[in-house]
């Protein structure tokens, strides 16, 4: 029964990787994937057909090509803010981590008050005064986001200085900065995986969340800003649904998929946990 | 009168690594009125034959044999069944108190716990009941005692209460599984007379599990000793302690400090070494080649069991 | 009730530095300072702009700027807006008490529903069942809010007809309120419900294996009792923190449904807002969900504290 029950899981974890994949290429090759330009105008409001598999929308921009190209910006919004705020995370857990006292308490008193701060209001009361611009939202989210980071590094970074094995490279004269690059680091290195994953897979959703609103970059067309058309072009009212339920579906598939592949990390530490303790209760 | 009654107990875990056999064909009795001692090394499988008793071993583990008690076997019991009776008839204590305890209800509902689930007493006279055995276990103020939290209490305090809660509803056996580990002389010589009380006045008998000699010697009636997942010696402890048959507790006894601190050569096998005839045969000095090739079954020499071919009369 | 000197001073530095933020923002922001404290719906001739230039003291010192801010906030003077002609405090409040009939009971319900369902998932063997439970939470987990709300108006209001595309009531019936109320609420529980599930499910494997869960079934207790009277409380702790966590997330969640549901509450005062470019009103909808955030915060640090005696000893 064990031995079917661990197979199980791996099944989930595959089925994560290979639609995280799919994604990818989806992105990675639009332009060979989509049958048309996103930009290239037919008869507007045509429902899907044999020329239009996921029919047109209101300027006459092929549905389906316009997804696949979607796909593109969701995936850059998403790693270009999970690799700068993971970053800053990192190192920001890192010397509070590792140098206690007042750096620590400094660290974390900016971490506390960034923290609270509403991030999706915030975005939106920025987005009124600015244009909207993909990169500037990148950067915007990437300064709000990464305090879940520096917080789990900096508790693991913690557990790793009270260890032994950092006590005697001390004693050797390691320099601090030598033990933080070759002791430290790879230890988080495991951490680290997971928390950007999640970073990117929340990224995502708010900027198709933003985009939805109208606040997304006009020049790139998301599946939130798809979504958005759709809503404000009667799109929704006049039962469309092939226009916003596929890129909605997108994301949040593309999301899922994000969060099985983090899961896998996570749960490969549970799983051993798990197996030495495994207590089954209802026989 | 047997009060516990083990017969030929086996017990393998499965892992997907292989199969590691932690006991291998235990008997042993446990009578009314007495104190019973399992010596043996950290992995010689002591706590699992604890564990077995009450199937409390995780999921993984594979169980067979006998275990007779009140004439039920227990290891045809399910888990409601076992419920019942754990905490009640058999309970049990084992190292690391701190952490049998959970950290976010106090020590009264915790040691009250045993007569809200056996005995369907409300809130209010539960906490009675834990006032009173922690006054019983030398606690100075019951009363501000029970309000506490476990993470208030050091370890000695926290090893009386789970006696108290383990006490609380008079069980006919009580299982120690190393009591004392971890816990400095002092406060040895603090439980271990209190157990010795509590067991006289409260249950019928003890079952302590244990690495230290000092502390079998102080207060069991009835000695075992398990070496690499057997019993390789059965004895009364008087009988033991003056004259020990098996050459491993020879060993044992001749490392004690009083006896010179001589060392048994080698080391303990790990459960998942496979060695072949009498487990001991590789640190023993007397080991010949029968010893290399079989098994030596138990041997009964003037009430004392040992499982050693040097007393193979026939 | 215990108030950690240490965490009154985290939420009150938190705080200051949020709203000194929201002062500084339209000042530092391109264009006319006047504009953007007025909102792009101000009209006027060149001599008004000045004259209202001095009334708002931008021509002040900063340092006098910033005082007269704060007096305003404590007097609860928040602006006008042009837009919508009216107090900014008021609209705000009016909006507020409509978004609260949406949150409250959908964050209440989440939560149980979540951690209930999050705990007998990890507590349980793993079955067909509860492996689909987690898909199903986890879709909606990852779903943003709004598509939530898309994909259950599609379904059961535009398809099914049994519930109504918009609005909060037709008829003022407290019934047909309920009618109106049944689908956002619904999609908000089950938002604010996957999160918790999640969460403890995670928190209930992790007890799972712990010596005290072990122990408690040597002393008698059996099955989901165990889990119930010992694991529940330990594992609900992580719930406390995601609560605090969260909530902002949660609550911006909230604005997108009440958008799509055509809700008269915050959420479309701020999109209505947003699209006419009127800046007071969404500057004083940001320091409102900034004070919510922080209030949060604080409930939660005080249930944690509740549930938790260890953390009590830090005053």
């Amino acid at each position: 029964m064990k031995r079917y029950v661990l197979n199980r899981r791996k099944y989930l974890w595959w089925f994560g990787g290979a639609l995280f994949l799919f994604f990818i290429i989806l992105a990675v090759f639009s332009s060979s994937i989509a049958p048309y330009h996103p930009r290239e105008r037919f008869e507007p409001f045509v429902s899907p057909s044999q020329k239009h598999l996921w029919g047109t929308n209101d300027i006459g921009n092929d549905i389906f090509s316009e997804f696949v190209y979607g796909s593109r910006v969701s995936l850059l919004v998403g790693l270009f803010t999970g690799a700068l705020s993971t970053s800053l995370g990192v190192v920001i857990g890192l010397i509070a981590g590792f140098h206690s006292g007042f750096f620590d308490e400094v660290l974390m008193g900016l971490t506390d008050v960034v923290l609270m701060i509403p991030r999706i209001p915030l975005i939106i009361v920025l987005s009124a005064f600015l244009r909207p611009n993909m990169w500037l939202l990148i950067l915007v989210m990437s300064i709000l986001w990464w305090t879940s980071t520096a917080r789990v590094i900096r508790s693991r970074t913690m557990q790793i200085r009270a260890m032994s094995f950092v006590e005697s490279a001390r004693c050797l004269g390691f320099s601090n900065r030598h033990i933080v690059f070759s002791e430290v680091l790879p230890n988080i290195f495991m951490v680290v995986i997971p928390e950007f994953l999640l970073t990117v897979a929340s990224a995502m959703i708010s900027e198709t969340s933003l985009s939805f609103l109208g606040l997304g970059d006009p020049s790139l067309k998301s599946w939130g800003t798809m979504i958005h058309f759709a809503f404000q072009r009667g799109g929704f009212l006049n039962g469309m649904w092939w226009w916003y339920i596929p890129p909605g579906l997108g994301i949040t598939f593309f999301v899922m998929s994000i969060v099985f592949l983090s899961f896998s990390f996570e749960e490969g530490e549970f799983e051993l946990k798990e197996e030495v303790k495994d207590v089954s209760f209802n026989n | 009168m047997s009060l516990l009654t083990i017969e030929g107990l086996e017990v393998t875990f499965e892992n997907l690594t292989g199969n590691v056999r932690a006991v291998q064909n235990i008997s042993l009795q446990i009578h009314d009125q007495e104190t019973m001692a399992l010596i043996g090394e950290t992995g010689c499988g002591k706590s699992v034959v604890a564990q077995a008793i009450l199937q409390l071993l995780p999921g993984n583990a594979r169980l067979s044999g006998t275990i007779l008690f009140n004439n039920r076997n227990l290891l045809q019991l399910n888990e409601r069944e076992m419920a019942s009776l754990r905490g009640k008839e058999i309970a049990i204590i084992f190292q690391n108190p701190s952490l049998a305890l959970n950290p976010v209800y106090t020590i009264g509902w915790q040691v009250g716990e045993p007569f809200r689930i056996h005995q369907n007493f409300d809130r209010k006279r539960s906490l009675q009941e834990a006032r009173s055995l922690l006054a019983q276990m030398k606690f100075e103020k019951p009363h501000s005692a029970v309000k506490m939290y476990p993470f208030e209490f050091s370890g000695g305090m926290n090893q009386r209460v789970l006696i108290a809660s383990a006490l609380a509803l008079h069980p006919l056996l009580l299982i120690a599984d190393e009591p004392t580990r971890g816990l400095d002389r002092e406060l040895i010589d603090e439980i271990i007379p209190l157990l010795d009380l509590s067991r006289k006045k409260y249950a019928s008998s003890l079952f302590l599990i244990t690495h230290d000699l000092t502390v079998a010697r102080e207060i069991s009636d009835r000695i075992s000793v398990m070496y690499s997942g057997e019993i390789i010696e059965q004895a009364s402890a008087s009988v033991f302690f003056h004259k020990p048959l098996h050459p491993y507790s020879q060993g044992l006894l001749g490392s004690l400090p009083e006896n010179g601190f001589h060392p048994i050569p080698g080391h303990s096998p790990s459960m998942i070494d496979f060695i072949a005839g009498c487990q001991f045969h590789p640190r023993c000095s007397w080991a010949n080649d029968r010893c290399r090739r079989e098994k030596p079954g138990e041997y009964l020499i003037d009430g004392q069991r040992v499982r050693c071919f040097r007393y193979d009369r026939g | 009730m215990i108030l950690p000197t240490k965490k009154v001073i985290r939420y009150g530095v938190a705080l200051f530095f949020i709203f000194t933020m929201n002062f500084f923002l339209p000042r530092a922001m391109p264009g006319d300072p006047v504009i953007n404290l007025l909102g792009e719906d101000f009209v006027a001739g060149k001599e008004t702009v000045e004259k209202l230039r001095e009334e708002l003291g931008l021509n002040r010192p900063v340092i006098l700027q910033y005082t007269g801010y704060w007096r305003n906030i404590l007097h609860l003077n928040l602006g006008y807006s042009y837009h919508f002609r009216t107090r900014v405090s008021t609209l705000l409040l009016s909006r507020l008490k409509w978004t609260f009939i949406l949150v409250m009971p959908s964050l209440l319900l989440g939560t149980l529903l979540g951690a209930y369902a999050g705990a007998l998932v990890g507590w349980g063997e793993k079955s067909w069942s509860s492996t689909l439970t987690f898909l199903l939470f986890l879709f909606i987990y990852c779903a943003p809010p709004f598509f939530l709300s898309l994909l259950f108006l599609y379904l059961f209001a535009f398809q099914m007809d049994i519930f109504p595309l918009k609005g909060f009531y037709t008829s003022g019936h407290f019934g047909d309120v309920l009618r109106h109320l049944f689908l956002p609420i619904s999609v908000m529980t089950l938002s604010s419900a996957s999160r918790n599930f999640m969460v403890m499910r995670g928190s209930v494997l992790q007890e799972k294996g712990k010596s005290y869960v072990w122990y408690a079934r040597a002393k008698g207790r059996f099955g989901k009792n165990i889990l119930f009277r010992h694991v529940f409380k330990n594992a609900s702790l992580p719930i406390v923190t995601l609560f605090a966590l969260d909530f902002g997330f949660i609550f911006a969640g909230a604005l997108f449904i009440e958008i799509i549901f055509s809700l008269n509450g915050m959420g479309t005062l701020i999109y209505e807002a947003v699209l006419a470019r009127d800046y007071p009103v969404l500057q004083g909808a940001f320091l409102i969900i900034t004070l919510m955030v922080i209030g949060a915060n604080f409930f939660a640090d005080w249930l944690y504290s509740v549930i938790d005696p260890r953390v009590r000893q830090e005053t």
